[in-house]
């Protein structure tokens, strides 16, 4: 406990330098930004201003990107329930009763709760983060790289099917993206691996390059020649519209906790996060309901509880990646990558060796939200004007920022020319129906995979009854294995429904 | 329709076989290693494998459409997985107006990009800078001269700004 409060003052003094607090003001308006436009995600951003941090201190950089992570959770809500467009993925859900409650002329209402969870389930899962950290950390220091390979194991199975579509498109680019990041010199035996002669290969290929190809163009593509139909005049939400009925508050209090419970526990686990979240909070707070035919036609229980789901798992999401070094999901990987570029070594020894750097993210988190809090009630209107701005200005600039950031990086054409090839590589792929944030993880734990397997093997004189062996490192693969059965039953029980359903449709004709 | 979709499991799967089976060959010209102490190629070529036996799995289990067995998913009863986020995303990304061709859009933003590796090292960034924009705007075919060169210009001041003035980065402002 001493160790805590120790660290949070620590945090304080680091997180309220101005230039930090710069950072994060930056980070959670851009974040509010990008979120508040659809088409326009937090992960193609992240990996955008990436290039920009490179300039920048570890923490700052690390703040920025968070603020911007987070912050896009918040932003993204208000395109859902002014427009019915999720402004990113996990707000979706904040569509089927927030646009309903537009139409029914409480959108202030609607933009005011959604702010609230949000913020009570950040705050939540702030206190998870810094209360279960140290707890994690210890049992950390336990693990060898058996133990390692086999939770990276289980993160990237659980997070390629569980949160994509096609639970085996999804293993496809998990493992695309673990050979995709053996490119350049092996560390082990300085062998040169699929460089093809070329010296520019040899240290890999450009993570900001690769994410930007892959998250950017194709984000861009879809969007081009894009005209806005729905805007909302800002002027007809006041701040007397906003404030929430006696009735609101009762109603929202309960599942916002129960949200940000879900959310929290969702948020830490490898592989599920604020999406599945938000969704199972939804599914909730609908079967709890004693009117469940609520739900669709403008609920506000239906926006309070996912929102905190939301951001409480955004918050516990920094706990594998900052006391493990295990990103469960690909934002959480480029913030990994991001630090690594910054000499950090995120880990069990990163809270012990560089404390002031994870107490100050920390202490920003807070910093960050309270800001958010501002942007997104008293400044709505602001966010709810740029909603207008047209798309022809938008996307042009956005290639251009693209460019710029990947060129400045090592003052390398080549590296422009990647974004390129991964551009056209991420638009086949999403033309396909292959999701390629699975493929990005992949492609950042591949070689931290490879050695931890080698170092494994080494240990266990060639057995690999060796991950079996070891009590925790057989846990996290039978929880591997047990993911992978129910799916594959599942889809067997699935199939034979549909085809049950079709013989009983041919029979009654 | 039911076909088409078909087709396109059946392309992916085939990709990712293909890509495999190269990563497999290529990584069989590095040394293997044993188990014990495995070489450069042990990794790569476990991968390759793996990967080339995933896409057959895609292009067996290839489905209609967006059918998909998940929906098992304990979320069933709100009839809400990820899967309808997804449909979602993808009707933001299609819907609310008749937008060009997707090649066309993926053809002059690929374009821009390389305009830009191009001409960064001659022209410089000012120069650059609204030539990639004009290019990148072809992709609308809505888009109009006039405020693509104001757009263009503005966006080299603001870059020439950001990067330049602010961060300091060595880039050339003009040939």
């Amino acid at each position: 406990m001493m160790e805590i409060l120790n660290g949070l003052s620590l945090g304080l003094s680091v997180a309220f330098s101005v230039s930090t607090l710069f950072y994060c003001f930056a980070g959670v308006a851009v974040g509010t930004l990008v979120g508040v436009l659809p088409g326009l995600g937090g992960l193609a951003t992240i990996a955008m201003l990436m290039p920009l941090t490179y300039h920048v201190a570890a923490v700052d950089a690390l703040v920025m990107l968070s603020g911007i992570y987070y912050g896009a959770a918040y932003g993204g809500s208000t395109a859902s329930i002014l427009l019915n467009l999720p402004g990113t993925a996990n707000t979706a859900v904040t569509c089927l009763d927030g646009y309903p409650m537009t139409k029914q002329g409480r959108a202030g209402v609607a933009l005011f709760m959604t702010t609230i969870a949000s913020f009570v389930g950040a705050f939540i899962g702030l206190v998870a983060l810094v209360g279960f950290a140290p707890y994690l950390l210890a049992a950390a220091r336990s693990f060898s790289s058996q133990e390692y390979f086999s939770l990276m194991v289980l993160g990237l199975i659980a997070a390629s099917v569980l949160s994509t579509s096609s639970p085996l498109k999804g293993l496809a680019m998990v493992t695309l993206g673990l050979i995709l990041g053996l490119v350049g010199t092996d560390i082990t035996s300085g062998t040169n691996r699929f460089t093809f002669g070329s010296l520019r290969l040899y240290d890999g290929l450009n993570l900001v390059a690769l994410a930007m190809g892959m998250f950017g163009v194709p984000e861009l593509i879809a969007n081009a020649g894009r005209v806005r139909s729905n805007i909302v005049d800002s002027k007809s939400i006041t701040w007397r519209s906003m404030w929430p009925t006696r009735d609101d508050w009762k109603r929202s209090t309960n599942p916002m906790l129960r949200g940000t419970g879900i959310g929290a526990v969702l948020g830490a686990l490898p592989g599920t996060g604020g999406l599945l979240a938000s969704f199972m909070s939804y599914a909730v707070e609908k079967r709890l309901a004693k009117d469940p035919s609520r739900f669709g036609n403008g609920a506000i229980e239906g926006i309070a509880g996912p929102e905190a789901a939301n951001n409480a798992a955004i918050q516990t999401a920094f706990i594998p990646t900052l006391t493990l070094g295990i990103p469960g999901d690909a934002v959480m990987a480029l913030m990994m990558a991001a630090m690594i570029i910054q000499g950090i070594v995120p880990g069990p020894g990163l809270m012990t060796q560089q404390p002031d750097l994870f107490w100050g993210v920390c202490v920003s988190f807070l910093i960050g939200n309270i800001m958010l809090l501002i942007l997104n009630i008293p400044l709505i209107g602001v966010w709810v004007k740029i909603l207008a701005v047209p798309y022809w200005m938008l996307f042009p600039a956005v290639v251009i920022f693209i460019c710029v950031g990947v060129y400045s990086i090592n003052y390398s054409t080549f590296d422009v020319f990647w974004v390129m090839i991964f551009g056209f590589l991420g638009y086949l792929l999403a033309v396909l129906k292959f999701e390629v944030a699975p493929l990005l993880l992949g492609f950042i734990l591949g070689p931290l995979m490879e050695e931890h397997l080698r170092r494994s093997m080494l240990l266990s004189r060639g057995s690999f009854s060796t991950f079996v062996e070891r009590p925790i490192s057989a846990s996290f693969l039978a929880a591997a294995a047990l993911i992978l059965l129910w799916l594959a039953y599942a889809s067997l029980r699935g199939r034979a429904r549909a085809r049950a359903a079709k013989q009983h449709a041919a029979l009654s004709e | 329709m039911l076909q088409r979709l078909t087709t396109r499991d059946t392309l992916g799967g085939l990709l990712m076989i293909a890509l495999g089976l190269a990563a497999a060959v290529i990584g069989r010209g590095y040394d293997l290693g044993t188990l014990r102490q495995m070489g450069a190629g042990w990794f790569p070529v476990a991968l390759g494998i793996l990967l080339a036996v995933l896409g057959l799995g895609v292009i067996l289990t290839g489905r209609p459409g967006h059918s998909v067995p998940a929906q098992d998913a304990p979320a069933q009863e709100t009839a809400l997985t990820p899967e309808t986020a997804d449909r979602n995303a993808l009707q933001t990304d299609g819907d609310g107006s008749a937008g060009p061709s997707p090649l066309r859009s993926l053809f002059f933003v690929l374009a821009s990009i390389g305009a830009f590796a191009l001409l960064i090292p001659i022209l410089g960034l000012i120069l650059t800078v609204p030539i990639s924009v004009g290019l990148a705007s072809m992709a609308d075919p809505k888009s109009r001269p006039v405020p693509v060169l104001l757009l263009g210009l503005g966006l080299a001041a603001l870059t020439s700004a950001i990067f330049v003035l602010g961060l300091g980065l060595q880039m050339d402002l003009l040939p």
